[in-house]
């Protein structure tokens, strides 16, 4: 076989397993952001590819925290490392699908609970009243909608 | 008057945290961890309310990590307010210097007690209009 057609090969290759590995990879690019996640990656955090792209190494590395983990440096052409995340055998490992979905729903909740709290115990002019009370409606619809996505990801 | 600096991502958050607080302390805000750092350049708060899931190059945690390593902000009163409410991550978290760890959904009118207390200030926690206007 030819160089070139060695090439070919390896980039074929290359493609195949970064689609189709069941593995999770990620690509963090020189400024500590995410340039590229493979679909193993998308399901195993239950989220679009494209809602991964462009957040930071740190907030991924969160996202990612109950599932098993490597980092590997690469420090070249312009990535600075690579992530392969994979689910733990473990049994009694937290699911982090639904621990990830838990703590997204904690956070509209919070706003819920802590603007109602505000609204009970604590006095305010009518015009703030009103504008907590629209503030606590829009983090209900926040979480309807967090809900819906997390039902059309199921169905899928 | 203390400094109190918030860092939220949740604009939301930030406000409910603002008004528990009412007018006790000089109150900032940041939405992520550089914002953070650049107000604590500026001025050195007395306590930080930190989220921990933030967009950005640093998370909450490494935020306050870096906070308590640091021998001129160790003083610093890092209080963790985070959706990760599993044991192991309260446990990272006072591991990295944490003082106290609220899990969201939390009673910002607790957070405002606590603060009051381990602040050390001498202003008790808003009873009534913790922003102006008293009805």
């Amino acid at each position: 076989m030819n160089p070139e057609a060695d090439i070919q090969v390896d980039a074929l290759a290359a493609k195949l397993a970064w689609e189709l590995s069941p593995l999770g990879f990620v690509l963090i690019d020189a400024e500590g952001r995410v340039s590229a996640a493979n679909p193993a990656t998308a399901r195993y955090l239950g989220v679009p590819v494209d809602d991964l792209v462009n957040i930071g190494e740190a907030d991924f590395t969160m996202r990612s925290k109950h599932l098993s983990h490597r980092r590997i440096e690469l420090a070249q052409s312009g990535l600075r490392s690579m992530h392969c995340i994979w689910r733990s055998d473990d049994p009694s490992s937290a699911n982090p699908r639904l621990t990830r979905i838990a703590e997204e729903l904690r956070e509209p909740l919070a706003s819920i609970y802590g603007f109602a709290e505000l609204l009970i115990h604590q006095s305010y002019d009518d015009e703030t009243r009103r504008d907590l009370t629209v503030t606590l409606l829009g983090e209900v619809e926040v979480m309807i909608d967090l809900i819906n996505r997390q039902l059309d990801l199921t169905s899928q | 008057m203390k400094r109190v600096l918030i860092v939220d991502d949740h604009p939301n958050i930030r406000k409910m945290i603002r008004l528990a607080l009412g007018k006790s302390y000089i109150i900032e805000e940041a939405g992520d961890a550089d914002q953070a750092l650049s107000r604590i350049e500026e001025n050195v708060p007395d306590g930080i309310v930190l989220d921990v899931m933030m967009p950005g190059t640093l998370n909450g945690f490494q935020l306050c990590e870096r906070i308590k390593k640091d021998a001129a902000l160790a003083h610093l009163h890092v209080v963790l307010v985070t959706a990760c409410g599993q044991v192991e991550d309260q446990e990272l978290g006072y591991a990295l210097g944490a003082d106290a760890y609220f899990v969201k959904p939390f009673s910002p009118l607790a957070l405002a007690r606590y603060l009051s207390t381990t602040l050390n200030s001498d202003l008790k926690p808003p009873s009534s209009s913790p922003e102006g206007e008293a009805t």
